[in-house]
């Protein structure tokens, strides 16, 4: 066994043993997931945890290259995979399993199923999409806003027009923004309550009221144990350790 | 698709150019050109303000990229054209330079599944060549790696990459 993966084993694969958590807020624009982990976050501090967020496609190196080629439109489906992809492994490295190591609570506002729900929406095979983002991180609680396709199309264009990428213009050939999007989220939403079902999410009803919702939040989260690692999580500590210096 | 692609792959870039060079000199006239990031995806990278440095996974993601683009923009359509693309480099370089860093190779093949097999193949692995003027992927993605892996020097990962690539010729 590599002396990484024994690191590995020896911080996260014992029960009982302090660590870091992983929550993960999934869903698609509009149900209104960002909002719920500002308040989970504020609560989360009063309750003494230390908290830190990370965001999709926000990586320092990464983003900046993602977000001229969206400009000129000119990122096909594998591209766009990819970039992404590129971004979250970034995230991962440099402040995810960083903050999880040293015991933190890691909230992430969209997590690697947002890339599979748009990239298969987008006609990309799961599998193949799936292992790029390996070695696997897997979410102590993954929380899925759930919301219908007319529920986020109505809040999403109720204050501007979508994005060309954000409305899948490049693959639904509509050349309207806000009729793009209504087709493109239908795909997306089949995609993520597919991914629901395979990777067990706890769904909450996000057409509820913002507290009730916050609420529900808090109770599952105090409901839930903490169990060891799964073996992934082991497997991308000890890769982490190995590329990046970690813990150095 | 009609054309035919031919991948030429090594360590040093300069090599490359030479070989592709040969090749159209010789039999390939009115070849395609398809080289290294075309994208400016590193260029962009190496300009960054963020001083952060790129995983070979990472890296590797980003070369995976460009190749994306490349096969868009310049070798698919050539391809289809009935036209000859020497791509250089291609798929192996990637996958030997992974390969060095200690990734998977279940992982790599996954990646670069999307890319078609190319006709033709060739590996140039000696190291006679080097020339400030062309910095390649695997030139500057070692520059990388050897700041972020411990116990891989530039020189070291170069070697590996290199080892790999005969490993695979020989295959």
């Amino acid at each position: 066994m590599s002396t990484a993966r024994q690191r590995a084993l020896a911080r996260f694969g014992v029960p009982g043993q302090r660590r870091g958590r992983l929550i993960a807020f999934e869903g698609p624009d509009g149900s209104g997931k960002t909002t719920q982990r500002k308040l989970f976050k504020k609560w989360l501090e009063t309750e003494g945890y230390d908290v830190v967020t990370t965001k999709w496609n926000s990586s320092d190196l990464i983003k900046p290259i993602i977000k001229s080629r969206k400009a000129a439109k000119s990122l096909g489906p594998e591209e766009f995979s990819l970039l992404h992809a590129a971004d979250f492994r970034h995230r991962a490295e440099q402040v995810i399993l960083p903050a999880l190591w040293s015991g933190k609570l890691v909230i992430a506002d969209r997590f690697l199923f947002t890339g599979l729900a748009r990239d298969v929406a987008r006609g990309l095979d799961l599998d193949w999409v799936l292992r790029l983002y390996q070695p696997l991180i897997w979410p102590d609680i993954v929380f899925y806003f759930s919301v219908t396709p007319a529920t986020s199309e109505q809040r999403v264009t109720a204050t501007r027009t979508p994005g060309f990428y954000e409305a899948g213009q490049d693959v639904t050939a509509h050349a309207d923004p806000v009729e793009s999007y209504k087709q493109f989220i239908e795909r997306i939403i089949r995609e993520y309550e597919s991914l629901a079902l395979i990777f067990n999410f706890i769904t909450i009803n996000a057409e509820q009221s913002i507290g009730d919702q916050h609420l529900a939040i808090r109770k599952l989260f105090r409901e839930s144990e903490v169990r060891p690692w799964s073996q992934w999580n082991v497997d991308a500590f000890a890769d982490w350790l190995v590329s990046t210096r970690g813990d150095r | 698709m009609n054309g035919r692609l031919i991948a030429i792959d090594g360590t040093v870039s300069a090599a490359l150019h030479a070989a592709a060079r040969a090749l159209r000199a010789d039999g390939y006239k009115g070849a395609r050109l398809s080289e290294w990031d075309a994208s400016r995806i590193f260029a962009e990278l190496a300009e960054a303000d963020d001083q952060s440095v790129p995983s070979a996974r990472v890296l590797l993601l980003l070369y995976a990229t460009d190749l994306a683009y490349r096969l868009k923009t310049e070798i698919r359509p050539a391809l289809e054209d009935g036209r000859t693309v020497i791509a250089t480099p291609y798929v192996r370089t990637a996958l030997a330079f992974g390969r060095a860093a200690g990734l998977r190779g279940v992982w790599l093949h996954n990646l670069f599944s999307f890319a078609p097999r190319a006709d033709e193949s060739h590996s140039i692995t000696h190291e006679d060549h080097a020339a400030p003027h062309h910095t390649g992927f695997v030139e500057t993605a070692s520059r990388f790696v050897g700041q972020s892996q411990r116990g891989l020097s530039p020189d070291r990962i170069l070697q590996r990459t290199a080892t790999f690539m005969t490993k695979m010729r020989q295959r």
